[in-house]
């Protein structure tokens, strides 16, 4: 499919008039949030695709670009979370896992050719599911605690670490943070066509190839998602910072 | 055996800049009931709190002065809280059961320790002596959260008593349960006397008078509307405080509410 910058440009105005006109007319709030939205929108993505297209001819820049993506990942759900340093490393680790896991699968079976094109979106893509999974389960396992404090009382006082009482809560909170996800490939075609997908059609492709993409991509997430959820809610402190952080860890290691 | 299971020399409790405990000296004996009684806000389950150091949960919580257990400074550095902990249980006064089945509910904190055969005779042994065994032998998977709220705080005690501790804290065990059960309870705090030492503290004076050996009295001392603190009035046989109290904010409190 070509697109042309110009009949792009004329289409974007419109739309961004339109919504504009209709929240005006409408006395709708935001109009602000509107124009900041659209317009970093349109920067970042400007940027991003002259960086890719960079990417393409130079291969090896991908490892720079994923590991920038990791480290803005981790950082953004720890800071979800309201973690602190030892945290953010623990987030880190789980998103790395999660999403190189799969990455690997998908490269070494072939399913996608082993090229910076069909690996760096991908990847992307999995490392974006694994942090909104990172700071889910994170903020759930800290919500859970807080609101059980007495049940996690109840670890502690026989002698658990604060880490092995909240390993207790953290099965619940690595199940509830699937449930997006698992609710999104369950609904898969019947109630939005996913990104990918849509992505792929307009691209041109064949329905039977955007949806083997899009299965990759979904499945894919399940996995990377499952991972970033048990081992974020295993390495994190289960005490919210209010709780707890300034007046002693048990001394013996988890 | 027999002697001081803690000492407290000057002890204050301040949780960020209030000051919630102040300046406590006190032994507590080994074995029988030892009750911390006072109006609530006096301090009392702030001083039990610290035996075991769950005010390490709380948020900016300083302890000053000294705790000893068994001669051993409970606030050092490098105190094994594992240890303290195992030692020193705690009951609480919500029966706060785990989310699993009565039996992994006794046999988590054996687990949690290394302790991997003789289990089940353990969890046989630790629920007979809570009295709860006759009424949970026959279904030991069930869900601990589907029993009574009596039998809930049975099951606690059973946890607790399954680590093999030495000290058992209780705060306010009775305070959400019925009269009956609330007489199981302290029918099985007493006969629990014999083997172990209880720190009971309870705003229920009948309770510590019907149940306890020695009494520790509490108050609040008002500085003005938005700042007290606690502190400990008078302590002695629970026989002495209950009949005659020396001093006479207690003699009003423990007269008055009779």
């Amino acid at each position: 499919m070509e697109v042309e910058p110009i009949r792009t440009g004329i289409a974007l105005v419109l739309l961004f008039s339109g919504a504009f006109a209709v929240m005006t007319v409408s006395g709708l709030r935001f109009r602000k949030e509107l124009v900041i939205a659209s317009l970093r929108a349109f920067v970042q993505l400007s940027a991003v695709a002259l960086i890719i297209a960079w990417i393409f001819t130079h291969p090896q820049g991908a490892v720079v670009y994923l590991a920038v993506m990791l480290l803005v990942a981790a950082y953004t759900s720890n800071r979800r979370i309201g973690g602190d340093r030892r945290d953010g490393l623990g987030v880190l680790l789980a998103i790395f896992l999660g999403a190189s896991a799969t990455v690997s699968i998908v490269a070494l079976t072939g399913a996608l050719e082993f090229s910076a094109q069909a690996l760096l979106p991908f990847s992307a893509q999995m490392i974006g599911g694994a942090m909104t999974t990172a700071s889910l389960a994170g903020v759930r396992l800290r919500d859970d605690v807080r609101d059980q404090l007495t049940t996690f009382e109840g670890y502690v006082a026989l002698g658990a670490t604060y880490r092995q009482a909240g390993r207790e809560f953290a099965g619940r909170a690595s199940e509830r943070s699937l449930f997006p996800t698992l609710d999104q490939t369950k609904s898969a075609g019947l109630v939005t066509l996913p990104g990918a997908f849509v992505g792929m059609l307009l691209g041109g492709a064949s329905p039977l190839a955007a949806a083997q993409v899009q299965l990759l991509v979904l499945i894919g997430l399940l996995l990377v998602q499952a991972i970033t959820a048990v081992v974020t809610t295993r390495l994190i402190s289960p005490l919210p910072p209010s709780l707890g952080q300034n007046a002693g860890q048990p001394r013996v290691a988890a | 055996m027999t002697g001081d299971v803690f000492t407290l020399d000057h002890v204050s409790v301040t949780y960020g800049d209030v000051l919630a405990l102040s300046d406590v000296s006190m032994t507590i004996n080994r074995l029988g009931v030892t009750a911390l009684i006072g109006p609530s806000g006096c301090g009392k389950s702030t001083l039990l709190r610290t035996l075991n150091r769950m005010n390490d949960l709380v948020a900016g919580a300083h302890v000053e002065g000294m705790v000893l257990f068994d001669g051993v400074d409970v606030h050092a550095p490098d105190r094994d809280l594992v240890e303290l902990r195992r030692r020193v249980g705690m009951v609480f006064q919500k029966p706060n059961v785990f989310p699993m089945s009565v039996r992994d509910n006794v046999a988590y904190g054996p687990a949690l320790h290394g302790r991997r055969d003789g289990l089940d005779d353990l969890v046989e042994r630790s629920l007979s002596r809570a009295g709860l065994w006759d009424e949970v032998k026959d279904d030991l998977q069930r869900s601990a959260t589907a029993l009574s709220v009596g039998q809930q705080q049975r099951l606690v005690i059973a946890r607790c008593l399954a680590v093999e501790p030495e000290v058992i804290l209780m705060d306010e065990p009775t305070a959400s349960l019925d009269p009956v059960a609330t007489m199981a309870i302290e029918s099985l705090t007493r006969s629990l006397a014999q083997d172990f030492t209880i720190v009971l503290v309870t705003h229920d004076l009948r309770q510590a008078e019907r149940i306890s050996d020695r009494t520790a009295f509490f108050m609040a001392h008002v500085h003005d509307e938005k700042s007290r603190h606690g502190e400990l009035v008078e302590y002695g046989s629970t026989e002495a405080i209950f009949t005659d109290p020396q001093h006479p904010r207690t003699r009003e409190y423990v007269h008055g509410r009779r």
